[in-house]
């Protein structure tokens, strides 16, 4: 199914919350929804679900308009952070509910919720009680019964929020696991970058009700096009440049021929040059690129990295990255830093 | 932590406490029921139930008090669904005035109520006049009996004008429990509202309906007040209370009394067991808040015009006794002939009723200090300490629940009957404190406290859970004795839940009415509830009048202590009912 916002508004109590979103998710991706709280991304899937009505705007699923569309009527089922499984239905009859609803013949129902708790790997619990089961398999019944109506599209409501790290990176291979097998239209809602990063097709980076940006998970992270995407996917270090003639960009520590830049830049322009802590390459050399001394201020070690807080000369703080160390760096330490042009970021100045 | 001496000797006088006016009162009635004395021996019998079993009147009696109960429940759950539904899930103007509007039948004692509805509804009363069905001008009357069947429909009306705010706020508070995306789930997998409401919503909300059905089941079940004043005299309520002047010699009373109590004992214990499974319900903080729908046009319309009728239902008996406690003389006519706040100055200058509102604000006062000192105490225990008997004590303190005041009160004059003398012991000066037929102050205060306890209890209790042990830890930590941190860190931080629970005990006491009926055996110690009873069964023109004055007074009284519990309290009212 494919998905489209086109300038949707939306406002609660006179606040904007969702300020003119337009966008197209299409068939079998896992699309995601990304941004702090607050920033309209749940807001955005209830107006999907039909729970909320957006104040202007059109949404369309596979090119038929649903506002004013009742959420039984849309095809969308959704998965919720706190799973929303029926406690009063064993986990067979939440699974089956859909169907039922459907009015499926009893065979069908039978062979079409054991496929979708196959799917999760929970068929052996179908004659458990909801509240038997752990929050894991809680979310892969929930999961499961999204799955058994045949959905031409999925909503997830941060699904694995109110999961243990260890379970939810499990549940994320899982995820991507039934999608592959059983690939279906999803938009997907989380606050939590690397989840994102690792899952989504696509991402729409959000905030304060609009969107910053949309791309794959690499080029969100490698070519950000903005200060607040570029920083709510990771930590990014910032310096001056200005433009020159031949489109390379001069700064205190070397001239570079920036890896992703916006275009339209002219010469002479002052912009933001940045690149990420683990682009700084610790004692490295770098045959074009970045190149500075700077002194160790303070030093994280965490067993396969360490991070390292630097006073670079101009008194630039950066924070670099270095991988695999063989010694936990002492402050006061001298250091050379270098950094390759193409893991540099051009941005005009916002 | 070891336990010092100073808790083991409070907590050995609360059981003492407990023994004496819970424990005790119980054992007598079963013992009572049970065992027969004959030839000096005591043996044990079952010779009174079967008495009880082949009596008609007595089964005419129950099956009466069980239909009372079941249509007044009915009636309850027909008004508060719709309600409960609209409060929960909608928005529209005036919601939170409404809301006030709908708890006001909870300041009026229902059979207080009742004085002003007969005025109205009686054969010869206002509404046949105002109808021109009967008056000095109506050659041939044809009066409408509005009450029906010997008062049988005027008791349930009036019940269940009385109970139906408790069974919405039960509603209410489980709707709103209910994770909206429980429903919402629904509607994305395809299903309508009604289909949600019927396999999601219902199944759902049923554990704590039929808890707050229950709590209703049992009051109107055991009501004594309304079916007096109506003269519905067949129901096991007063048939107990008229056994109680046969002073428990008759042991057909044990009987009955036991079988009420047997019955509200199960009832009981199936709502706790409904009750936990309302939990689950509740399982998973709903993500998103849940969007009132506002309504508009035709359906709040509907709405508004919904509340109002049975706003102004739930509001007549007020406005009946507000009515007659200003008529100067109102005989076979519409409306009163004669306006007069002389009954006003009445209530204050005849001694009866000077009495009867010094009485009640004195053991009410009492009773709501008892039950903080207690309340305070065990719900502490009970949350922080560990000790012997604790489940014993949790146990205890939520007994009172499922023993009906006419049970207790017909426990405490059986079980305190001191002789004035045993076995050579003068028991005089003890007998001048307990018994209710020399001095009823001691057993009334307390009837109100034990009834009230466990409200107050779980009041506190939950104010305890809310608030993490490591405050109190801070404390101790930094050298504070056990009694300093409850002193300076618990009692602050859970002096909102104490108010409330003070506020509502001092107002049950104030309303109580079986208790106070069996229990208040002089004169000089009526409260307000005998005297104004008493005030009725006078037939000297203006009684009635100076008793719905008595009784409005009341109203306003507790109309304050409401106020102030809702205030302290907000939207958790719905806790201090269930």
């Amino acid at each position: 199914m494919r998905i489209e916002f086109k300038e949707l508004r939306k406002a609660f109590g006179g606040v904007p919350v969702i300020d003119g979103v337009s966008l197209t998710v299409e068939p079998d991706e896992l699309f995601f929804l990304l941004g702090p709280s607050g920033c309209g991304k749940t807001t955005l899937l209830r107006m999907v679900a039909g729970f909320l009505e957006p104040d202007a705007g059109e949404i369309f699923l596979d090119g038929r308009r649903v506002n004013g569309l009742p959420p039984e009527a849309r095809g969308t089922p959704m998965v919720f952070q706190s799973y929303a499984l029926w406690p009063h239905l064993s986990v067979f009859e939440n699974v089956a509910y859909g169907l039922r609803v459907r009015k499926t013949p009893e065979e069908e129902i039978r062979r079409r919720v054991h496929d979708a708790l196959e799917a999760t790997r929970m068929q052996d619990y179908a004659a458990r009680a909801p509240n038997q089961l752990s929050g894991g398999q809680q979310q892969r019944v929930a999961i499961s019964r999204a799955l058994a109506v045949n959905p031409s599209a999925l909503l997830f409501d941060e699904p694995l929020s109110n999961l243990d790290a260890k379970l939810r990176d499990e549940m994320r291979d899982e995820i991507r696991e039934i999608h592959r097998r059983r690939p279906f239209t999803a938009i997907y809602v989380t606050h939590d970058q690397e989840e994102a990063m690792t899952l989504a097709s696509r991402i729409a980076v959000m905030d304060r009700g609009t969107v910053r940006q949309v791309g794959a998970p690499n080029e969100i992270y490698a070519r950000p096009r903005n200060r607040f995407v570029a920083e709510f996917i990771g930590a990014m270090n910032w310096m001056t440049g200005t433009v020159a003639a031949d489109g390379r960009v001069a700064t205190a520590f070397g001239v570079v021929r920036p890896g992703s830049a916006p275009p339209g830049l002219k010469a002479g322009e002052e912009i933001l040059l940045g690149f990420r802590p683990a682009a700084a390459c610790v004692e490295g050399d770098a045959r074009a690129g970045l190149a500075f001394g700077a002194e160790i201020e303070s030093c994280r070690y965490s067993g396969p990295s360490q991070k390292l807080h630097l006073r670079a000369e101009g008194n630039l703080r950066v924070v670099a990255v270095e991988f695999l160390p063989r010694r936990v760096r002492r402050p006061g330490e001298r250091v050379r830093i270098a950094v390759a042009e193409r893991d540099t970021v051009a941005l005009a100045p916002e | 932590m070891k336990n010092g001496w100073k808790f083991r000797a409070s907590l050995a006088w609360v059981f003492a406490f407990l023994a004496v006016f819970l424990v005790w009162p119980v054992a007598r009635i079963v013992g009572g029921s049970v065992l027969i004395e004959q030839e000096g021996q005591t043996r044990f019998t079952l010779v009174f139930f079967r008495l009880f079993a082949e009596s008609r009147f007595m089964w005419i009696c129950l099956g009466n008090s069980l239909a009372l109960a079941a249509c007044s429940t009915a009636v309850c759950a027909l008004i508060s669904l719709p309600l409960a539904q609209i409060f929960a899930r909608r928005d529209f103007p005036g919601k939170a005035f409404w809301q006030t509007i709908l708890m006001a039948p909870l300041i009026l004692p229902p059979f207080v109520g009742a004085i002003g509805i007969q005025q109205i509804f009686a054969r010869f009363g206002a509404l046949n006049h105002a109808l021109g069905l009967v008056g000095p001008g109506v050659a041939e009357p044809h009066p409408i009996d509005w009450l029906g069947a010997g008062g049988f429909a005027g008791v349930v009306a009036m019940q269940s004008l009385h109970l139906f705010p408790i069974l919405f706020l039960n509603l209410t508070a489980a709707m709103a429990n209910i994770n909206p995306a429980m429903r919402e789930a629904a509607r994305g997998l395809g299903a309508a509202p009604g289909r949600v409401f019927r396999t999601v919503t219902l199944p759902l909300l049923a554990p704590g309906f039929f808890a707050g059905a229950i709590l209703v089941f049992v009051w109107a079940f055991t009501d004594l007040g309304t079916p007096l004043v109506f003269g519905w005299y067949n129901v096991v309520a007063v048939q107990i209370f008229d056994k109680v002047t046969e002073a428990g010699f008759n042991p057909f009373g044990y009987a009955l009394v036991l079988v009420v109590l047997l019955t509200t004992t199960v009832l009981f214990l199936v709502s706790r067991h409904l009750l936990a499974r309302q939990d689950y319900a509740t399982q998973g903080k709903a993500s998103a808040r849940e969007d009132l729908v506002p309504l508009r046009g035709r359906g709040l319309a509907c709405a508004v015009a919904g509340l109002a009728g049975v706003s102004a239902l739930a509001l007549l008996p007020h406005a009946s006794v507000i009515l007659q406690s200003l008529s100067g003389k109102w005989f076979m006519s519409a409306l009163p002939q004669e306006w007069t706040l002389e009954r006003y100055r009445e209530v204050f200058t005849l001694p009866q009723t000077v009495a009867g509102l010094r009485n009640s604000l004195f053991y009410a006062s009492l009773s709501a200090g008892v039950d903080v000192a207690l309340g305070v105490a065990i719900a502490w225990w009970l949350a922080r300490k560990e000790f012997a008997g604790k489940a014993l004590l949790d146990a205890l303190t939520v007994l009172p629940l499922a023993i009906p005041g006419i049970v207790l009160a017909f426990g405490y004059v059986i079980a305190f009957n001191v002789p004035p003398s045993w076995r050579g012991f003068d028991l005089e000066g003890l007998r001048a404190w307990v018994n209710p037929r020399e001095n009823p102050t001691l057993l009334l205060v307390v009837s109100y406290s034990v009834r009230r306890l466990p409200f107050v209890v779980r009041s506190v209790h939950a104010g305890l859970r809310q608030m993490s042990v490591s405050l109190e830890e801070a404390s101790r930590n930094l050298g504070a004795s056990s009694a300093a941190t409850l002193r300076r860190i618990v009692l602050p931080l859970v002096r909102g839940n104490l108010i409330a629970g003070a506020a509502l005990t001092f107002a049950f006491a104030f309303l109580e009415v079986s208790d106070s009926l069996i229990l208040a055996m002089k004169e000089q110690f009526y409260p307000v509830t005998k005297t104004i009873w008493a005030l009725m069964g006078r037939i000297e023109p203006g009684a009635a009048a100076v008793a719905s004055a008595l009784g409005v007074l009341g109203m306003f009284l507790l109309f304050a202590a409401f106020w102030i519990a809702n205030r302290v309290l907000g939207k958790r009212m719905g806790n201090l009912f269930g």
